[in-house]
C-alpha cells in the first residue's frame, strides 16, 4: 500500500522518495558529517554506563579484610517479592563476626530487580550495580553463588567491593 | 493436697484500668491481668518461677497507694483500682526501657531471638528512639558455650534473673549466678551448666542472651510455624509445639499445660524433631540391593511374602487410632507382639522426665487386649526364639531409640527370619541392612491421633507438613497380603 499517493502523482516516484526520506537523509548526513551527536553507540564495541542508581545484577560488599560483609541475617530474603534469595546461616569461629552466610544465593531468573534487598539490609553487604549485561543459557547459569556475587572480575579484578562503612568506623559512629 | 486447699478459692474483684477482673484470692496482680489478656510489658516475672521484681516495666498506680509498684510484686485484694496507662507510669515504662538499652548491643541482625524479643517488641511500643547515651558502651563476653547446648552472650542480658531463678528452683542445680553491680552486672556461670531442663533456660530468656546452640542460625523465626502436638520422647507426654517450615523441622518448645508438664520440657524432648526432616525419608517402598537401599515395586514384595507366614512385631510409639486401624485390617494374622523399649535412666527424676521411653505403651497394651494379642515382652521373646526361615517378619520400627545396645541386640536376634520387612520413616540407620525390605510410615507429626500417657490422659497428635511418604499408616499396608 502506498501512502500518500497524491505526493508521488505529484513530483514522481524518484524525486517523491527522497522528499518522503527527508528527515532520514537530513539525519545521516548531520552525523556522519559529526555535525550532530548520534543517538545510538557501537554496541558492543562500545559500552553505555548507566548511573549508579540503576538497579542490575547484585554484588555482595565485602570487609576490608576482604571477606563478606554480609551477617545473614536474612532481612532480604525476608523482603524480597519474588523470593529468590536463598542464604544458609552457620556459626563463624570470630566472636565480632558470630553470624556468616555458608551459601548465599539468587535466582536472577526469578529476580524482579525492585532493589528491596538493598533497602533491607542493615549493613550495605547487597548492592545493586549497574551491570545489565546478562545472558546465559542453562538455568544454572541464573544462579549467583557467594563467590559469584562478592568476587567477580568485573569487581576491582576479584578482589570485591568494600563498602565504604566498615565495621570499626561504624562501631566508632555509634559509640 | 489438704483438705482446705480443696475447696474452691474465694473470687476477688478488681480493678485494672476500665476493666473488671475477677480472680481467686491469692493470684498475682501482673499475673491477673496477663490471664485476662491484658498486654503489659514484663521481663523479670514468669508464672513458673518465683517473683523477683528487678525490671521495673510493670510499674502501675493503685488508688490511694502514694508511689507506682511493680505489678509483679503485688497480690489481688477486693476492690483495687490499678491503671497502667497515666503519664507516669507511661514515662515510667519508656525510661526503664531506655535503661535497659543502654549497653545493649542492638545485635537484632545476628541474634536469633530477633522475632519473638521483649527488648524489640516494646522497644516499638514504648521505645524512645534516640539513645540518650553519650558515652561508650560497656563491652562483655559474647559466644560462651554455657554447657548442654546453650550459649550466652553476656552483653545482651538485661539481667531479669529468670535464668538464675530457674536453675535454683526448677532444677536445683545453681549453675547460674549474678555477679559485680551496675553497668557490670552479668551473668556468672559458676558451672558449666549439667541439668536435663537447660533447653529452658532458652525459652524464658526475653532477649537473646541465651541461645540454643542446636537451633542456633538455622533459620530465623518469622519463617517458622508451630505445630502443636505431643512429646513422644518418654511416658509423660509433654504439650509440646514443634517449629517447623518446608525446608524442615527446626526446634522442640513446652506449651503450657499444667496437667501435664507445666511450663517446662526435658532436654531429651527437644531431640525428637531430628528425624522429621532427614534426607533419607522414605518416599516408597524399598529393597536392599547391592549393599543399598533401592526403590522397589509392590507388586515385587507381595510377591516374596505369598508362601511365607507372616510374623508382626509393633512399636509402643503408635498412635491408639493406628492400632486400632492395624487390628482392624490383619484380624487374620495370629502371631503379633509388641517390642517395648527398656527403661533408661531413673524412674522418675522429680520434674518430668521418665524412665518409660514408650510414648504410647498404655495404649498399646489396651489395643493388643482388645484384639485378644499378648503385649508383654516375653511373648515378643519367644516370637524371636522361634522363627524360621520360613517367615516373613515385619518389624514396626520405633521412631526414637534411647538404649542403642539393647536396639541392636533385639535386631540381631531377627536375622532367623527368611524375609525381614521394616516399616519405618526413614533408611539413615545402619542397622536396617539387616532388612530386606523397607516400608515407609508416617511419622508423629504426620498422623492425627491420639496417645495415652503414663497419667492414663489420652494426649493428642497434630498433623503437621510431611516430609516423606505420610499417606500410610501401618494398617494401610495391609493389601500386600491379600
Ligand atoms: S532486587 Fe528485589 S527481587 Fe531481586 S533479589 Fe533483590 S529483593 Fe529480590
Ligand atoms: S545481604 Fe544484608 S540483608 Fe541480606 S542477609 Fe546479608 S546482611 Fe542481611
Ligand atoms: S540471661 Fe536472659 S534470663 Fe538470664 S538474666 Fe539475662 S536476660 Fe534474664
Ligand atoms: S519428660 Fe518425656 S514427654 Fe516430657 S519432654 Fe521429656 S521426653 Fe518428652
Ligand atoms: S515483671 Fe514486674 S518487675 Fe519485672
Amino acid at each position: 500500500m502506498i501512502l500518500n499517493k497524491e505526493l508521488y502523482r505529484h513530483h514522481g516516484h524518484l524525486k517523491g522518495l527522497f522528499i518522503a526520506l527527508r528527515i532520514t537523509i537530513k539525519t545521516m548526513i548531520m552525523n556522519l558529517t559529526g555535525m550532530e551527536k548520534r543517538m545510538t553507540i557501537n554496541y558492543p564495541e562500545e559500552k553505555y554506563f548507566y548511573s549508579d542508581r540503576f538497579k542490575g545484577r547484585h554484588v555482595l560488599t565485602v570487609k576490608e579484610d576482604g571477606t563478606l560483609r554480609c551477617t545473614s541475617c536474612m532481612l532480604c530474603a525476608t523482603y524480597c517479592p519474588a523470593d529468590c534469595i536463598h542464604i544458609i546461616a552457620s556459626n563463624n569461629d570470630d566472636p565480632s563476626v558470630e553470624k556468616a552466610p555458608v551459601s548465599f544465593e539468587i535466582e536472577l531468573l526469578r529476580c524482579v530487580f525492585c532493589g528491596f534487598c538493598e533497602e533491607a539490609c542493615p549493613v550495605d553487604a547487597i548492592r545493586l550495580t549497574g551491570e545489565y549485561e546478562m545472558a546465559g543459557h542453562s538455568e544454572q547459569e541464573w544462579v549467583m553463588d557467594q563467590h559469584y556475587l562478592a568476587y567477580r572480575p568485573l569487581l576491582s579484578g576479584g578482589k570485591g567491593i568494600v563498602s565504604t562503612v566498615d565495621d570499626h568506623n561504624r562501631l566508632k559512629l555509634r559509640l | 493436697m489438704s483438705e482446705v486447699e480443696k475447696l474452691p478459692k474465694k473470687m476477688i474483684k478488681l480493678k485494672w484500668n476500665d476493666k473488671d477482673l475477677e480472680v481467686p484470692e491469692g493470684t498475682n496482680l501482673l499475673g491477673a491481668a496477663l490471664n485476662n489478656g491484658i498486654k503489659v510489658a514484663h521481663y523479670c516475672y514468669h508464672p513458673g518461677l518465683a517473683v523477683a521484681g528487678v525490671c521495673r516495666m510493670c510499674m502501675v498506680e493503685q488508688q490511694g497507694v502514694p508511689r507506682p509498684f511493680p505489678a509483679c510484686n503485688a497480690v489481688v485484694a477486693e476492690g483495687i483500682q490499678v491503671r497502667n496507662d497515666t503519664k507516669q507510669i507511661k514515662d515510667a515504662v519508656e525510661w526503664t526501657l531506655q535503661f535497659h538499652l543502654l549497653n545493649h548491643p542492638l545485635d537484632c541482625p545476628i541474634c536469633d531471638q530477633a522475632g519473638e524479643c521483649g527488648l524489640q517488641d516494646y522497644y516499638m511500643k514504648h521505645g524512645q528512639y534516640d539513645s540518650a547515651m553519650i558515652d561508650k558502651k560497656v563491652h562483655k563476653k559474647k559466644v560462651q558455650d554455657i554447657g548442654c547446648d546453650v550459649v550466652l552472650d553476656a552483653e545482651r542480658c538485661i539481667l531479669c534473673a529468670r535464668c538464675t531463678r530457674f536453675v535454683d528452683d526448677v532444677t536445683k542445680t545453681h549453675e547460674l549466678g549474678i555477679v559485680n553491680r551496675g553497668d557490670h552486672a552479668e551473668i556468672s556461670v559458676q558451672k558449666e551448666l549439667h541439668n536435663d531442663y537447660a533447653q529452658n533456660l532458652v525459652d524464658i530468656c526475653p532477649v537473646g542472651a541465651l541461645t540454643s546452640k542446636d537451633f542456633r542460625f538455622k533459620q530465623r523465626v518469622w519463617f517458622l510455624e508451630d505445630v502443636e502436638s505431643t512429646c513422644i520422647g518418654c511416658e509423660t507426654g509433654c504439650s509440646v509445639k514443634i517449629s517447623q517450615n518446608k525446608s524442615g523441622a527446626y526446634r522442640v518448645r513446652p506449651i503450657v499445660d499444667s496437667e501435664v508438664n507445666g511450663f517446662w520440657m526435658c532436654d531429651d524432648g527437644r531431640k525428637i524433631y531430628k528425624h522429621l526432616s532427614t534426607p533419607g525419608r522414605l518416599v516408597g517402598p524399598m529393597v536392599f540391593k547391592n549393599s543399598m537401599f533401592l526403590p522397589v515395586a509392590e507388586s515385587e514384595i507381595k510377591e516374596k511374602i505369598k508362601s511365607k507366614n507372616i510374623k508382626f512385631i509393633l512399636s509402643a510409639g503408635l498412635s491408639n487410632e493406628e492400632y486400632q486401624s492395624f487390628f482392624k485390617e490383619f484380624k487374620n494374622i495370629k502371631n503379633i507382639t509388641l517390642y517395648q523399649l527398656p527403661k533408661t535412666g531413673a524412674e522418675f527424676d522429680g520434674i518430668l522426665k521418665r524412665a518409660d521411653k514408650n510414648c504410647n505403651l498404655r495404649g498399646a497394651q489396651k489395643a493388643f487386649k482388645l484384639a485378644g494379642a499378648d503385649s508383654s515382652e516375653e511373648a515378643m521373646k519367644k516370637m524371636l526364639d522361634t522363627l524360621t526361615s520360613q517367615d516373613a517378619l515385619f518389624v514396626v520400627m520405633p521412631e526414637i531409640v534411647y538404649d542403642h545396645d539393647n536396639y541392636a541386640s533385639f535386631l540381631s536376634k531377627i536375622k532367623k527370619a527368611g524375609l525381614r520387612v521394616a516399616l519405618t520413616t526413614d533408611d539413615m540407620r545402619s542397622e536396617f541392612s539387616d532388612f530386606h525390605f523397607l516400608l515407609p510410615v508416617p511419622t508423629f507429626l504426620e498422623k492425627e491421633g491420639h496417645i495415652i500417657n503414663y497419667q492414663n490422659k489420652e494426649r493428642k497428635l497434630n498433623k503437621g507438613r510431611s516430609y516423606g511418604a505420610s499417606d500410610r499408616n501401618v494398617g494401610d499396608w495391609a493389601h500386600l497380603f491379600h
